[in-house]
């Protein structure tokens, strides 16, 4: 097969494609930016110039309009029967364009708005030379990243030390043999925020490594992937490779792969193999803080590979998005031999297996068996079937690919046993979630937290949640308390509490953020707490819009504050030994007294599903005690003292019964 | 989205959107109940869809029929664009010869519809006059076995076209006719049921310039009008539509389509076909068993386009290449249609099945694939409270049947019949 780049920019060849007898591979560009691409078969050729216009317009336009408007041309991530959610362009715009690939094109899409600290990491095992064209090609980056590290995996001698020293980059050594040792030695000995990872059997595009960490637009976005193109494909091998294995490309366009995608897929088992290649894959330092590192049964030398599909499953799972960013170009060195296709198709189908079987270890769920279980065995089945009804011809792979399946089998107990103390992310017991009151004397001065308490589990969900946006939860973890086996985010204004311990947590993840300006997509949350907090924020309609803008159709709001029955102290008694409301405001840092539950219903646009006060007239007095000029002793005394009238409010108190607070539930419709 | 069946008196407007004139609203006429509307820019087709299930009288808003039009032609246009933009930044071109595009012959064949032949010849004589003149292209007009000389006086009122006689009714025989006296080097083949656009000539040219290894080139055909309840179910449930996208078929295999070239339904319509005349004439002109009129009033171009792909020749599909087809306006004629595609399709596969042995087993699938397709149909229709539908498709399905159990041997014996009737019995092509 003949491989033909075209640069559109300078026009294209005025002979179009030359007659040949072999299929003809075109790829086109604007300068340094990939648009599309055709196969050209023999009997098409040749192209005249006006056809191969028309073909090149043809192969760029959605690439070129995902580029120019805001919605029309978005590629949407693989799914069977997937709503079109992407509403054509506006039509005054798409008639008034001009220049369109100028204007595609003009300044690349060199937007990366931070520039964090970058570091390439490269294995590889006993192939010097492929390993100095990967390193010649990395010291062309218009971006030079902050550090390169060549993890030397199991090596037989010390050419490959020789080849890092000659390009001056660091080498690092990993005698374990097996391509996921190796990348998590990389990533233990790297430095930068963001970790580029190539292959030593590919060489890189000048701007591969800005485009990959462009490629990280939001906060969410943990990992970037990008374009996988052949740098021949004069064998056989690598024609094969190509065709029948579908070769790694995914298209001219960005593709956002999240948690909604990974929910939707989910029961059939998520493809997230489509996600990308590891060849061209980047991922933020914090993705493995998050999730782990990647998984050592997997990769090449061990079951194969997958093992860079396996740590984007566990950070879609996780509710992190990977994205997609085609303007990153690696040129991949496809094996030119077909046997060592054959036997690279044997290591993918057994190593996709293997993941499936770790995947299911690691969450349950059971669409991974399905995967494993009926729909592949029924691809090969219907494989097989389809090329003998049409008469195809035997696929060069599809022995190998039956022959990986079955040795695969063999790694069943990937799978393992459930774990019993595996988070379910459901509704803490009541029991479990009242005993954790944080508070000083739980049961009698610090009574009123416990009805907070019993307010919001009586409000909340029991369902599963997988996925929670606490705003401003500082460090009380009331949320995490909530639902236990949760991912949460914790948005909070100071950053001081980013590294208390309930923030630090397995599944707890800190966000520095304004909760009138959150840093996170539309719909990425299946819960929003605002516990005590909407007191806080001047601008209380914009908080509670924005938190139902990330909150998914579907999930639940979840708010507590004082409510319009609120004052301090409750009873004009107390005010000989307690602060006033101005001050009592201003200590707590509150900017508003408290609100109508009319008025959080208008806030938050719906009507509630559910509501529940708390602190009564009763309770009060131990709460105004609490929060009173009263020595620390006289304090707990007094509570003490007031533990059975405190303990009959408690026992009394009905949801809608009068009192100073209120906890509220909305579902987003 | 699917709307039900329309009813009986439904008439549909017809609109043509240039898209380089602002849009306006889209009103209905007091008897409309939708609207089926063309995108063009430049002249050039973007895109064809219809709007329906309307209230009469009303209209279609300029907002909604923005977004319908960003929907259908959002890609097109942007293909467009680029496709122009491609086309300033290439090396101006080598000086080409003079008469460097192929001469070319229109050819009607017809049968006692003067009315239609005369709205189509108009057409294309205003194609011609903006072309250049007489000289343009030439203009055949054949004669199939008329009853009266009303299509005579017809031709005899316009200037510069020919007239010729072929006696043997049929179709096909017709054609082979046109074939033999055409003397352009490209033949293109209309109905007379056809208004040819403004731009068919220019597609046509195109498309040859495009792909001068093309043996046959197809245009897109439209509505020229959905003025009752026969016409609009035909257009939607395809109608002749292909796209508004060129397309090109060559080689033994095409990717995708395994059918290929068996399933000879995708490369156009009979209707509106052009052929290198002398490519035609070595594959031995078209089949005249096939579209004899009754009982195989269809497959002939099928059959021609099969040939012509099969012989190594590329097939293009142009829309620039515009007709617009007035369809069926009775029931009755619309279920022959229906039949005649059914039987045209199986006399054409049951015909290749003999003269091709090699494509056997893609035939064999080809005539799997259309018995489920139309078994798909049936269901579709199964759930419309109308029973047209359903006759619609029982009766292509039939005429399938009808097609593989030996129609195509008969009406050999019958053609074969039919020229010893009248001639010495030599065909004008074998």
């Amino acid at each position: 097969m003949e491989l033909v780049h075209l640069d559109l920019a300078s026009g294209l060849p005025p002979e179009g494609i030359p007659g040949g007898q072999v299929e003809c591979y075109v790829v086109f560009w604007w300068r340094e930016v990939p648009l599309g691409d055709i196969h050209i078969r023999p009997g098409d050729r040749p192209v005249t110039p006006r056809r191969l216009a028309e073909l090149a317009a043809r192969a760029v336009a959605p690439a070129v309009g995902d580029r120019l408007f805001r919605s029309g041309f978005r590629q949407q991530p693989p799914e069977r029967l997937a709503p079109r959610t992407d509403p054509p362009a506006p039509l005054d715009e798409l008639l008034s364009a001009r220049a369109v690939l100028e204007r595609a094109a003009a300044g690349g899409p060199i937007a990366g708005a931070s520039s964090p600290s970058t570091t390439v990491i490269i294995c590889t095992r006993d192939r010097p030379a492929p390993l100095g064209r990967c390193l010649a090609a990395v010291a062309e980056l218009r971006t030079a990243p902050d550090e390169v590290i060549v993890v030397d995996n199991a090596p037989t001698d010390d050419a490959t030390k020789r080849v890092a020293a000659a390009a001056g980059v660091r080498y690092v050594r990993e005698d374990r043999p097996g391509l996921s040792f190796a990348r998590n030695t990389g990533v233990r000995a790297s430095r930068g925020e963001v970790l580029a990872f190539t292959d030593d059997d590919a060489t890189v595009h000048p701007h591969w490594l800005d485009q990959l960490v462009a490629g990280f637009v939001r906060d969410d976005v943990m990992s970037v992937t990008g374009l996988v193109l052949p740098a021949s494909l004069d064998h056989a091998g690598q024609v094969v490779f190509e065709r029948h294995m579908g070769g790694f490309n995914r298209g001219f366009r960005p593709i956002e792969y999240d948690h909604g995608w990974f929910s939707r897929t989910c029961p059939t088992g998520t493809p997230v193999w489509k996600v990308g290649a590891g060849a061209n894959m980047a991922l933020r330092r914090a993705a493995f803080d998050r999730v782990g590192l990647f998984d050592e049964r997997l990769g090449a030398g061990a079951a194969g590979c997958s093992e860079d599909s396996e740590l984007w499953y566990r950070l879609l799972a996780e509710g992190w998005t990977c994205r997609y960013q085609p303007t990153a170009v690696v040129f991949h060195h496809h094996r030119s031999d077909i046997a060592e296709v054959q036997d690279l198709a044997r290591h993918y189908s057994r190593g996709h297996l293997a993941a499936l079987f770790v995947q299911y270890g690691r969450y349950r769920h059971s669409g991974n068996l399905r995967r494993a279980f009926v729909a592949i065995p029924r691809h090969y089945l219907r494989r097989a079937a389809s090329d003998r009804y049409w008469r195809r011809g035997r696929s060069p792979t599809l022995r190998a690919e039956v022959a990986g399946y079955a040795s695969g089998l063999a790694m069943l107990g990937y799978a393992g046993p459930a774990r019993r103390d595996e988070p379910t992310g459901g509704r803490a017991s009541r029991r479990a979630f009242l005993r954790a009151n944080p508070f000083e004397q739980p049961l009698t001065l610090g009574m009123f937290y416990r009805e907070k308490m019993r307010a919001i589990h009586a409000i909340a969900r029991p369902g599963p949640v997988r996925r929670i946006l606490e705003v401003g939860g500082g460090q009380g973890g009331l949320t995490r308390l909530l639902y236990p086996g949760a991912v949460i985010v914790n948005a909070d204004y100071d950053r001081a509490f980013a590294h208390r311990p309930v923030n630090e947590g397995a599944g707890s993840h800190f966000t520095c953020a304004d909760g009138t300006w959150l840093p996170f997509r539309d719909e990425c949350f299946d819960a929003v707490t605002l516990f005590d907090v909407l007191e806080h924020i001047p601008d209380d309609t914009r908080a509670v819009a924005e938190a139902r803008r990330v909150l998914r159709p579907g999930g639940q709001l979840l708010l507590s504050s004082p409510n319009d029955a609120w004052r301090f102290p409750y009873y004009r008694a107390f005010r000989r030994v307690c602060p006033t409301d101005a001050e009592i405001m201003a200590d707590w840092g509150h900017v508003r007294r408290g609100y109508a539950l009319a008025e959080l219903d208008r806030l938050a646009g719906t009507g509630h599903d559910a509501a529940h006060t708390f602190i009564t007239p009763l309770t009060v007095i131990a709460h105004d005690v609490a929060f009173s000029r009263l020595p620390r002793r006289v304090r707990r005394a007094a509570g003490l003292a007031l533990a059975p009238l405190t303990w009959a409010g408690y026992a009394l108190h009905r949801p809608s019964a009068l009192g100073t607070e209120t906890a509220v539930r909305w579902t987003k419709r | 989205m699917t709307t039900k069946i329309p009813r009986a008196g439904t008439r549909y407007g017809i609109a043509d959107i240039e898209l380089t004139r602002p849009l306006q609203a889209l009103p209905l006429a007091a008897d409309e109940t939708g609207v089926a509307v063309l995108l063009r820019r430049g002249r050039r087709p973007l895109g064809f869809f219809l709007v329906e299930g309307r209230e009469p009288g009303t209209e279609v808003p300029i907002d909604e029929l923005s977004r319908l039009v960003a929907e259908h032609a959002g890609q097109s246009l942007v293909d467009d664009v680029i496709a122009a933009e491609l086309g300033q930044r290439r090396p101006p071109p080598q000086p080409l010869p003079r008469r460097s595009r192929p001469s070319v012959t229109a050819a009607i064949c017809t049968r006692d519809r003067p009315d239609d032949l005369r709205r189509c010849l108009r057409s294309l004589l205003a194609v011609r006059d903006a072309a250049g003149g007489v000289d343009a292209f030439e203009i055949v007009v054949v004669e199939n076995a008329p009853s009266s000389g009303a299509t005579a006086a017809v031709i005899g009122g316009m200037p510069g076209v020919r007239r010729c006689l072929e006696p043997l009714p049929g179709l096909d025989f017709a054609r082979n006719r046109a074939l033999a006296e055409a003397t352009g080097e490209v033949i293109a083949f209309l109905d007379d049921d056809v208004v040819v656009d403004a731009g068919w000539l220019g597609g046509l040219l195109e498309a040859l310039a495009e792909n001068p290894d093309a043996g046959c080139v197809t245009g897109l055909v439209l509505p020229a009008e959905l003025g009752c309840e026969a016409q609009v179910i035909f257009e939607r449930r395809g109608g002749f539509r292909r796209g508004c996208r060129k397309l090109r078929y060559s080689g033994p295999a095409q990717p995708g389509n395994p059918l290929y070239p068996a399933g000879a339904g995708i490369f156009g319509a009979g209707c509106n076909m052009a052929f290198k005349r002398q490519a035609l004439i070595d594959l031995g002109g078209f089949d005249e068993a096939l579209d004899t009129g009754p009982p195989l009033p269809g497959g002939g171009d099928l059959d021609a386009f099969y040939r012509v792909v099969r012989a190594g020749h590329a097939l293009v599909y142009e829309p620039s290449m515009l007709v617009f087809h007035r369809h069926r306006r009775d029931l009755e004629g619309l279920r022959r249609q229906y039949r005649s595609w059914g039987a045209g399709m199986m006399a054409f596969v049951a015909k290749t099945w003999t003269t091709d042995p090699s494509q056997r087993w893609k035939l064999e699938r080809l005539v799997w694939w259309w018995v489920r397709q139309q078994l798909r149909e049936l269901r579709r229709a199964a759930g419309e409270p109308e029973p047209v539908l359903r006759r619609m498709v029982f009766a292509e399905l039939a005429g399938g049947v009808a097609g593989l159990a030996g129609t195509y041997p008969r009406s050999q014996r019958r053609s074969a019949a039919i020229r010893r009737q009248h001639r010495d019995g030599t065909p004008v092509y074998e």
